[in-house]
């Protein structure tokens, strides 16, 4: 009977008893499905192993044949994801009647519908894959569908119900009469004829002005909406489309200025554009009468309202003539508006509401998760509406749709979604597919250009997001900065809230500065070497660095050009050969290139690549500290090289900073940053040689702006270091003049010493290995570099013993001590100085640690930006509340004999003639009775902190007579004496034993 | 699927309704198979055919026909109702194939008559039936293949796969209507199952791949 075998094993076509299994089986699996089951394959391969083969080809046709029915036979060819079907449901399901499709994606299908009983129109959406659910995912759908349906806010389309009908999953939701994004991305890609260059998906030229009278005869609603876009931003700044039929206004308005419009909109539909006022760029400040008029507005919408090709009459257009829209569209056309400030703020305005609903679905714990243009739709008054929430996991949990549309999705999700980090998928996600979002409206390109699944998933992990303003150089820096921090790769780098993301794009559209700062070169390197980190090679490093030295030759270069335009030549031209080296990063050298041309722009641009180099260096740092709360070897390697190339960041700056005292200060206080990290993780010669570059520059400084406070103290705080590095810092100390006149040094002695510190220049400059291969070095070879440094140290320690007099040493060693201060106690050699018990090392050790912790806290929970150490006055006195108990505990373990000796050990203070202090007074005081003080913040905060440092160093001064006896009652408020009390000099000037 | 035995319990009250003269009875009765009759019409209509043709329409030709001849079968009862609904809409679907065949010079425009379908039946069938009205599975890999195997079964074996998934007849429907033992008709969907897996196995589809 049948003969047609062709297809068929012989073995399985011959076997009766495989047949009748078969059909066992089927028969079993397909009632499952009929009774709404979720029957597995797995369960029935197991069951008939000899049938595997047969029934995992079979079981899921089966399945599919039971989900999709007949219409599985009805096409001859495969049917795209998302287009049109064969198939239209019409007639009615529940108290809906559908009238007409209008969508259809990845999610479902959308029809236009009217809820009977009510008698208004709605959007409802059909959810195939509720099909593909079993009973739990189905019960927790239901839960989450129900929670997002219960979001309330004027951006996210209201969800009148979610039910089920006759197996029929369904949303039924507020009827938007509008567009999505993704269609307006079309729109406007075809208007621009922008997107042609290497987009291969983009419409010829020749289309545009096809689209164009295509649109304008009313083929779309874009018009109305598009209007906003035309407002110049010099109209109104703050409120750039205030005047507009449509307007978004200023988030500043407040809600009581709304409440007028918003009254009148209820009375009727014409005065829709009062309530579209109010629903544009303040959400927040809308009132519940906005919102209710504006349900009002869709409730009756369905009685009138032209469906398709005519023009919305409820538009905000209805008192302007058509052909203004045809006029728009004209002036669209053209490149200028759509590139112009109107549109870029317009896609602002639309970002502020998509943030600002997101923001509020996250305030209710409910990520969307697969926000993306399709998903937002825009109304014919420029208002935004976000819709879909939550309903992403469902279909990714019903294992549909991995196909086709997978792509399009991708293409908006975040690195986490997207490289199956689900665990830590949370609102920052929506953050980014956000700024994918709103990347491709602004630019007309996806973020990713990738046209398969495969090339988009390396892309998402592995590229950086091409800045909007390599497609459009007219794009502000501020709205670009914003967006790629939305799309940073890592969560935490993007902004914490959505909220965040809105009052960021308000502060651009108000003109002020926002909070995003536009990625730097070595954030991107830094960046990209975590994620690569295992490819990274030594070229990496060197890349990286002659990027920091371009972008801080800049600012060199503009600073001098402004003085001398004449040597700009030279440094183009160097310039250029440097950007030539940096392939990777093309853009900076068109960006350096065209900035060489305008002097004013270069200088401003220059400034800018300053910024992002200090930014960048004090990033690298926050990354290594992180780094040290990781206890493992590995993580300690990298961080290692993580500060080493941070320190040839800084050699490469010292050599594009040129004079200029403000970068040197810079680069000064940020090496010294550095050598504590060094320190601190035990690396001491990394830490000298960060330390002795950052007293070369500080010397410089100091000699050439005696007055600066600020130097004198960095250099103080370096001299102190020095000490403590070396034991007790001598050699350091005799570079100072003055500390040469105070030993009354002879001019034998002077010559001695300036011979051994360009010795131990050169030393420390050995100590210093080749660029090249730093980074190789081996453990041994840090312990043998480790070794020779401290033997050096020794070796300068004896030379100045031979140089000096025994009673000279004597002073001087007292002087270090004093400079030192508590630090000393920290030292084995004062330690048996004193002979401290084993008990008493313990505990001040303990004291140490309790005051650094403290200093820390205290430093971190006033960081104000960068560099910046605690400023305020409230963290100053905190700061000399805790450097106050951490001496008089210091004090309190000690006893008599040793407070005495200690006294002794530090001898008469040291003071005048540093002249290290403000304004050349000398607050220096020997400071052997404090905690650990400025030291340690110092060593957090970098430059400002010294200040404070100095500042209670001069109250120590004042102290310094009442350590015979135990200091008394408010001496942490006289720590915050400023200026301090100088004494005369009689009364100070210490005389050499 | 929808429908379990042939002439369930309500549709035999049905029937006895319209015997005793309650005309009206049969609407609800017709109703009640729309969403099967749909299945049946919509499995036998090829894709050509489909352009021109709305499966709804056949459908309510079927009614109009089943109506018409209703008193020959509440005399005769050769079958089980739902059969002879079958039946009459097979026929329908014959004549509009013969119909259409004929009037194949004429072009056929998918485009327009896509949009121009009208009936609202293939709703109710779809929903009735608890199967998606969406033909956005996204399983469109699998959905080819499916399609493909389906249609290089040998007719036989397509027939009886036909009766079983789509139009959701039993194998004692199924038996009748292939006027074969109900063991039979097992046997040869048991084979025709065994067919398709191994035609699957040839497109490449895997359960594995879908994942």
């Amino acid at each position: 009977m049948i003969d047609d075998n062709r297809h068929l094993d012989p073995a399985l076509a011959n076997d009766p008893s495989v047949e009748s299994l078969a059909a066992e089986v089927a028969d079993e699996f397909t009632e499952r499905l009929a009774r709404g089951e979720r029957p597995e394959v797995d369960e029935y391969v197991r069951r008939h192993p000899k049938m595997a083969g047969v029934l995992r080809e079979l079981l899921p046709a089966l399945r599919l044949m039971h989900q999709s029915g007949s219409e599985i036979l009805s096409d001859s060819e495969p049917r795209p994801v998302g287009n049109v079907s064969a198939e239209t449901l019409t007639g009615c399901l529940g108290d809906y009647r559908l009238l007409r499709e209008v969508g259809r994606g990845g999610m479902g299908v959308v029809y236009e519908a009217e809820q009977i009983s009510l008698g208004r129109r709605v959007a409802l959406k059909v959810l195939p894959f509720a099909a593909a659910m079993d009973a739990k995912q189905l019960e927790r759908f239901k839960r989450e569908a129900q929670a997002a349906a219960h979001l309330h806010h004027t951006n996210i389309v209201p969800v009148y119900s979610v039910g089920c009908e006759r197996g029929v999953y369904y949303y039924a939701m507020q009827f938007i009469e509008g567009q999505s994004l993704a269609d307006v991305i079309a729109e406007l890609r075809r208007l621009s004829g922008d997107g042609t260059g290497d987009d291969s998906n983009a419409p010829p030229l020749s289309n545009v002005s096809e689209a164009v009278t295509r649109l304008a005869s009313g083929g779309t609603r874009t018009v109305p909406w598009l209007q906003p876009f035309r407002k110049p931003a010099e109209d109104a700044p703050a409120d750039p489309a205030a005047d507009d039929g449509g307007a978004l206004h200023s988030p500043e308005d407040s809600p009581d200025a709304d409440a007028p419009k918003d009254g009148s909109s209820a009375t009727g539909e014409t005065s829709d554009q009062a309530s579209g006022g109010a629903s544009g760029g303040a959400s927040n400040g809308r009132n519940k009468n906005a919102v209710a008029s504006d349900r009002a507005v869709g409730a009756s919408a369905d009685d009138g309202v032209p469906r398709t090709g005519s023009p919305d009459r409820r538009s905000p257009s209805s008192d302007r003539p058509v052909s203004t829209a045809t006029g728009t569209y004209a002036t669209l056309s053209t490149q200028q508006s759509l590139h112009g400030p109107g549109f870029f703020r317009s896609v602002a305005m639309l970002g502020v509401q998509a943030a600002e609903a997101l923001d509020h679905a996250h305030g209710l714990g409910i990520v969307h998760r697969d926000v993306k243009p399709a998903n937002l739709l825009i109304d014919a008054r420029a208002h935004l509406w976000v819709t879909d929430f939550g309903l992403a996991r469902y279909q990714a949990d019903a294992n549909l749709t991995r196909t086709g549309d997978m792509v399009g999705t991708l293409r908006y999700m975040s690195p986490e979604q997207a490289l199956g980090h689900k665990a830590i998928i949370d609102h920052r996600a929506d953050i980014y597919s956000l700024g994918a979002t709103l990347y491709e409206l602004l630019t007309g390109r996806p973020v990713w250009g990738g046209s398969d699944r495969r090339e988009l998933l390396r892309q998402i992990a592995f590229d950086e997001p091409p800045p909007p303003r390599r497609w459009n150089r007219l794009i502000p820096v501020d709205l670009q900065n914003i967006l790629l921090k939305m799309l940073s790769h890592e969560p935490q780098e993007r902004y914490l809230s959505a909220g965040l993301v809105a009052e960021d794009l308000r502060r651009f559209l108000e003109d002020k500065p926002v909070l995003a700062r536009r990625p730097s070169l070595l954030d991107r390197a830094a960046k990209w070497m975590r994620r690569h980190r295992a490819a990274v090679a030594t070229g990496v490093a060197l890349l990286v660095l002659a990027v920091i030295g371009l972008a801080f030759s800049n600012v060199m270069i503009a600073r001098e050009q402004s003085r001398k335009e004449g040597a700009l030549r030279d440094r183009e031209a160097a310039l250029l050969d440097l950007a030539d080296k940096q392939r990777l990063l093309t853009i900076e050298q068109e960006q350096t290139k065209s900035a060489l041309s305008a002097a004013e722009v270069q200088r401003a641009r220059a400034e800018f690549n300053f910024e992002q180099a200090r930014a960048a260096v004090n990033n690298l740092l926050v990354a290594a500290e992180g780094l040290a709360k990781i206890d493992s070897p590995e993580a300690q390697e990298v961080r290692r090289e993580m500060l080493e190339t941070a320190l040839l960041f800084h050699q490469e700056f010292l050599k594009h900073a040129g004079d200029d005292p403000a970068a040197q200060q810079w680069i000064a206080d940020s090496l010294r940053r550095l050598a504590e990290l060094f320190n601190e993780m035990g690396a001491k010669p990394d830490a000298h040689v960060a330390y002795e570059l950052a007293r070369e520059i500080t010397e410089r400084l100091a000699r050439e702006h005696p007055d600066d406070p600020d130097i004198q103290l960095g250099l103080l705080a370096i001299y102190r270091w020095l000490g403590v590095l070396q034991g007790i810092g001598e050699p350091s100390l005799l570079a100072q003049e003055s500390i040469r006149e105070h030993l009354v040094l002879s001019e034998e002695q002077v010559a001695l010493v300036d011979k051994l510190a360009e010795e131990r220049r050169n030393s420390f400059r050995d100590l210093l290995p080749p660029r090249r291969g730093r980074r190789d070095r081996s453990r041994e070879e840090r312990a043998a570099a480790e070794a020779s440094f401290q033997e050096r140290a020794r070796e300068d320690q004896a030379r100045i013993a031979e140089i000096l007099t025994p009673s000279q040493s004597a002073r001087l060693r007292q002087i270090a001590l004093q400079l030192q201060g508590t630090q000393a106690f920290g030292s084995p050699k004062l330690a048996v100085e004193l002979g401290l018990t084993t008990a008493q090392q313990r505990m001040i050790d303990e004291i140490l640690e309790t005051a650094a912790r403290e200093f820390r806290e205290i430093f971190r929970s006033h960081r104000g930006g960068d560099q910046d150490g605690p400023r305020d006055a409230s963290a100053r006195q905190r700061f000399a509340a805790t450097r106050e108990s951490a001496h008089q505990r210091l004090l309190g373990v000690l006893t008599q004999e040793q407070n005495a000796e200690w006294l002794r050990l530090l001898g008469e203070p040291f003071l005048g003639e540093l002249r290290i202090g403000p304004r050349g007074r000398p607050p220096l005081s020997p400071r052997g009775d404090r905690g650990r003080d400025g030291d340690e913040d110092g060593d957090e905060g970098g430059d400002k902190n010294n200040r404070d440092d100095v500042r209670d160093g001069g109250a120590d001064g004042d102290r310094d007579g009442e350590l015979d006896s135990p200091p008394k009652g408010d001496a942490s408020a006289r720590g915050d004496q400023f200026p301090p009390r100088v004494r005369t000099d009689a009364e100070r000037s210490g005389v050499p034993a | 699927m929808g429908e379990a035995a042939p002439d369930s319990e309500a549709t035999r009250r049905l029937l006895e309704s319209l015997e005793s003269g309650e005309s009206a009875a049969f609407d609800e009765l017709f109703a009640r198979h729309r969403p099967f009759l749909r299945r049946v019409v919509e499995v036998r209509l090829d894709g050509k055919l489909r352009s021109r043709v709305d499966p709804s329409d056949i459908v309510q030709e079927t009614h109009l026909e089943a109506y018409r001849r209703l008193p020959d079968y509440l005399e005769r009862r050769p079958m089980p109702f739902r059969l002879w609904l079958r039946k009459t809409a097979c026929e329908r679907v014959m004549m509009a194939h013969r119909k259409h065949v004929q009037a194949s010079r004429r072009s056929i425009d998918r485009e327009t008559s896509l949009a121009s379908r009208s009936s609202d039946q293939l709703a109710d069938q779809l929903l009735a039936s608890g199967i998606s009205p969406s033909q956005e599975l996204g399983k469109s890999e699998l959905a080819r293949r499916v399609r493909q195997s389906v249609l290089q079964l040998p007719e036989l074996d397509r027939e009886i796969l036909l009766m079983r998934h789509f139009e959701g007849l039993s194998h004692r429907e199924a038996a009748q209507l292939l006027e074969v033992e109900e063991a039979a008709a097992r046997k040869r969907y048991g084979r025709a199952l065994v067919r398709m897996s191994k035609l699957l196995a040839e497109s490449g589809l895997t359960e594995s791949q879908i994942r």
